[in-house]
């Protein structure tokens, strides 16, 4: 009978219209919601009984999708080498104005060199060259300080990093099943998806991450260089923190189901995400330019060695102003001794405050062996020796090439050369961290306007469900009137 | 299906407000380098030069310090210079004196006052301490370079120990005017010489070294920057004033006399030309220091020009930015209110 169909065919479409309202207001509630993506109530027409929602989809671009994913690792990767670079270039160089950088350090020495050299007998000269020198050794006690600092924070940092993968990988294991149950049930899971594409999107901000879709809205992941995150079950990502960083000490990998992921023993290294960005500054960027400062403190020592100045001379050359731990011994020529810019030291037999004598600096025989002594006479107006000293700071010497500074120059030259490249880093990677930024926001932008809600559009679709509801309920007092009056000629 | 035109009321929002934050960030950035006219990071801004940039002010660091020593090396030079002509300027008196005494009647007891004034005169002029260090003691700064001559010293000792066993008896014995003109002569040629010449002179005369002070004058000149009390000229005035003071000439025998005076003049004499040759060496270091500042001040004038052009950032560039910036700024947020307008539940 035609009019009972026509009322089931509106009883039908006010069912749908009250499921699409419901489905505009979950929109318009998470208009505001980063991440939320739009919810659409698929209509579709059953023969003989009208309208119904078939199914509620949501709005997504998988390919914008991984656009954000791949910029929001890449991001992070920058941002945590640029932060850590910015701590140590602020310490260590800071604005070339203020004269805090290593270079003019060693020229500040320089500096009171020559004054004390025009005036040896000067003793209050001879202790503001000391001073000077002491200043130096300490602004490179200093700066290594900072950088293993800045190691010692990316570790801790990596450990927190860990943490919250491992987090993020169980939640996303508990809203996968209830995906994968749902799907089966043919239930809404809309909102699931919405929250496991959260979760992979807060993953990548840790590490590079790719997902990928099976059958029964089961998804796997796997890290930007190929291990297995996730397949089934969550695998672990593991990691001893180091919390004592010395130059020499070498930082844990991260393993992800027992396979290294960072460091040099790494076969799949990650290439994206905080972690990334954290294991290459604690483990390349903070080394190199350590061994670049402890190349300026041997360079110290070599430039202020003593020489035998026996007629004869026999003995090997010695530390002299400048010295270390491993004293009478030199250094090695031209290779890194790490950590050496943590353990130089102004001799204690010329610092006034532990009861040494400046004026050695221009006699000699600062080790303490009479055979160094340059000013035999012991003449106060003797400046040779202090004249040698500053040409050996300008002079030529041969530096260890791996620190990836000027392999041969002066001490304030290799310095300098130090100073642009940690500024270089710095700078390539701040460019990376605003290049990445923007294709960071360029890709949310465009997932948000395919997926994200539009709330005039939304607004405008509720007044067509409006009306669409007010014209299926004058159907049904229509057809309610009709059989009225049926009913009534009926009764006649 | 609609994607084209379709965006998100998230996005229409959240770009205006990115685009707050960014230029904000940016205005801190333009407004810093608007005040000092330098970039607000340099190291940031310069990379890979920062190490040049480093160089040059080390460069010009050094100069300015070389300017500032060099300051001290012309003072130690300028008085140098003055007391050596001072004493030529004496020497030159005295040798006048002398030729007059020559052939006067008891010429040595009229060269005597002036003779002995000198040679306190000459001693004093060289034991002259500058900044707290002896300028023509060598590299021995910190000692007197001359022994003062006087009863008990060992220049006078020595002297008195020699004319003693010369001739037999002292200066101031009656026997002096029976001494020949030989007698003199041979006494004065060769004992009497090698009193003031080494290694006698650095024994009782003097404790100076003949190495002098040496200074760097420039980031690769060092110069000779002392005179020592060793020199040549110093020497033949001492000996020629000690001979005319201390030999006892006013009793010696005309004759005698002369032989003295002729010795003391040739050694004045020559004194003289040393003193001038040595007035001549200081002036050339001194010329070399001024010509070795004028290069040093155009050199950092360089150097100055050079780190600038490195920081510099253009003062009205960056205001004209600050003020883009503003406008930037007002807009957007102008724009944010405005979009707030533009809603459909406004319409219903």
């Amino acid at each position: 009978m035609s009019l009972t169909a026509a009322l089931d065919s509106a009883r039908a479409s006010l069912m749908a219209s009250g499921i699409q309202s419901s489905t505009i207001s979950r929109n318009i509630a998470g208009a505001s919601a980063a991440g939320y993506s739009r919810k659409i109530a698929v209509l579709d027409n059953l023969p003989g009984a009208g309208v119904y929602v078939a199914a509620i989809q949501r709005a997504a671009s998988s390919g914008l999708y991984n656009n954000v994913l791949v910029a929001t690792s890449s991001s992070a990767k920058q941002n945590a080498i640029y932060d850590g670079l910015q701590k140590i270039a602020s310490a260590t160089v800071d604005d070339t104005e203020l004269d805090q950088s290593p270079t003019a350090q060693l020229n500040a020495l320089k500096k009171a060199l020559q004054q004390y050299a025009n005036a040896p007998d000067n003793t209050t000269l001879a202790q503001a060259a000391v001073t000077s020198a002491k200043d130096m050794a300490t602004a490179l006690n200093q700066a290594t300080q900072t950088v293993q600092s800045v190691r010692e924070g990316a570790d801790a940092d990596m450990k927190t990093s860990v943490q919250n993968i491992n987090q993020l990988l169980t939640q996303f294991q508990t809203v996968n099943t209830e995906i994968m149950k749902g799907t089966v049930s043919g239930d809404d899971i809309t909102d699931y998806l919405d929250q496991r594409d959260n979760i992979v999107s807060q993953l990548s901000q840790e590490l590079g991450v790719t997902m990928s879709l099976r059958p029964n809205g089961d998804a796997a992941l796997y890290t930007d260089s190929g291990v297995v995150l996730f397949d089934k079950s969550a695998r672990t990502v593991s990691f001893t923190a180091t919390n004592v960083y010395t130059p020499g000490t070498t930082g844990n990998a991260v393993y992800i189901d027992g396979v290294p992921v960072t460091g040099a023993n790494s076969v799949m290294p990650l290439k994206s995400g905080k972690l990334a960005g954290l294991a290459q500054l604690r483990d390349n960027d903070t080394v190199t330019y350590q061994s670049q400062l402890d190349e300026v403190a041997r360079g110290l020592i070599n430039a202020f060695k003593e020489s035998d100045q026996s007629p004869v001379p026999t003995l090997a050359d010695r530390p002299g102003l400048f010295t270390y731990p491993g004293a009478p011994a030199m250094p090695a020529s031209a290779t890194v001794s790490v950590g050496l810019a943590g353990s130089i030291t102004v001799a204690a037999s010329v610092d006034p405050a532990l009861g040494g004598n400046p004026n050695l600096l221009r006699d000699g025989a600062i080790s303490g062996n009479p055979a160094y002594r340059y000013n035999t006479a012991g003449n106060a107006g003797y400046s040779v020796r202090l004249q040698q000293l500053i040409g050996n700071m300008d002079a030529s010497q041969p530096f260890d090439a791996t620190t990836q500074g000027k392999p041969s120059g002066s001490l304030i030259d290799f310095a300098s050369s130090s100073t642009s490249w940690i500024e270089n880093q710095r700078k390539t990677a701040d460019s990376n961290v605003s290049y990445q930024k923007t294709l960071l926001d360029r890709s949310t932008a465009a997932l948000s306007n395919v997926s994200g809600v539009n709330m005039d559009d939304e607004m405008s679709l509720m007044l067509q469900v409006e009306r669409t509801y007010s014209a299926s309920s004058k159907i049904i007092s229509t057809v309610d009137e009709m059989l009225q009056s049926l009913l009534a000629a009926v009764g006649n | 299906m609609m994607s084209a035109n379709y965006i998100s009321t998230l996005m229409l929002s959240s770009s205006l407000r990115s685009s707050i934050t960014n230029n904000q960030a940016a205005l801190s950035k333009a407004s810093k380098e608007a005040t000092t006219s330098r970039f607000a990071d340099v190291g940031l801004e310069l990379g890979a030069t920062t190490g040049s940039d480093l160089t040059l002010r080390a460069d010009w660091g050094f100069a300015d310090q070389l300017v500032d020593t060099n300051e001290l090396v012309s003072g130690r030079l300028d008085t140098t210079q003055t007391r050596i002509t001072q004493l030529g300027k004496t020497a030159t008196d005295f040798l006048k004196d002398l030729i007059a005494a020559r052939s006067t009647d008891g010429g040595g007891r009229i060269i005597l006052p002036p003779a002995s004034s000198n040679l306190q005169d000459l001693i004093g002029a060289l034991n002259v301490s500058y900044n707290g260090s002896y300028l023509f003691s060598g590299i021995n700064t910190q000692n007197t370079p001359i022994t003062t001559y006087t009863a008990g010293s060992a220049s006078k000792n020595q002297v008195d120990a020699d004319f003693l066993a010369a001739f037999g008896f002292t200066q101031s014995s009656a026997s002096v005017s029976s001494i020949t003109a030989t007698q003199m002569q041979t006494f004065l040629n060769t004992t009497f010489d090698a009193e003031f010449a080494s290694p006698a002179w650095n024994t009782n005369w003097s404790s100076a070294t003949d190495q002098v002070m040496q200074s760097r004058i420039s980031t690769t000149e060092i110069a000779d920057t002392s005179v020592s009390a060793n020199q040549i000229g110093f020497r033949r005035l001492a000996e020629a004033y000690t001979m005319m003071a201390d030999l006892g000439n006013a009793k010696l025998s005309q004759e005698t006399f002369q032989v003295v005076v002729d010795k003391a003049i040739g050694l004045v004499g020559n004194a003289i030309t040393d003193l001038a040759t040595l007035g001549g060496s200081v002036g050339t270091v001194q010329q070399r220091i001024t010509s070795a500042n004028d290069k040093l001040k155009a050199q950092q004038d360089i150097l100055n020009n050079q780190i600038v052009g490195m920081e510099k950032v253009d003062p009205a560039e960056a205001a004209v930015r600050v003020n883009t910036l503003q406008t930037q700024i007002q807009t957007a947020l102008a724009l944010t209110s405005q979009l707030q307008k533009i809603s459909l539940i406004n319409y219903l």
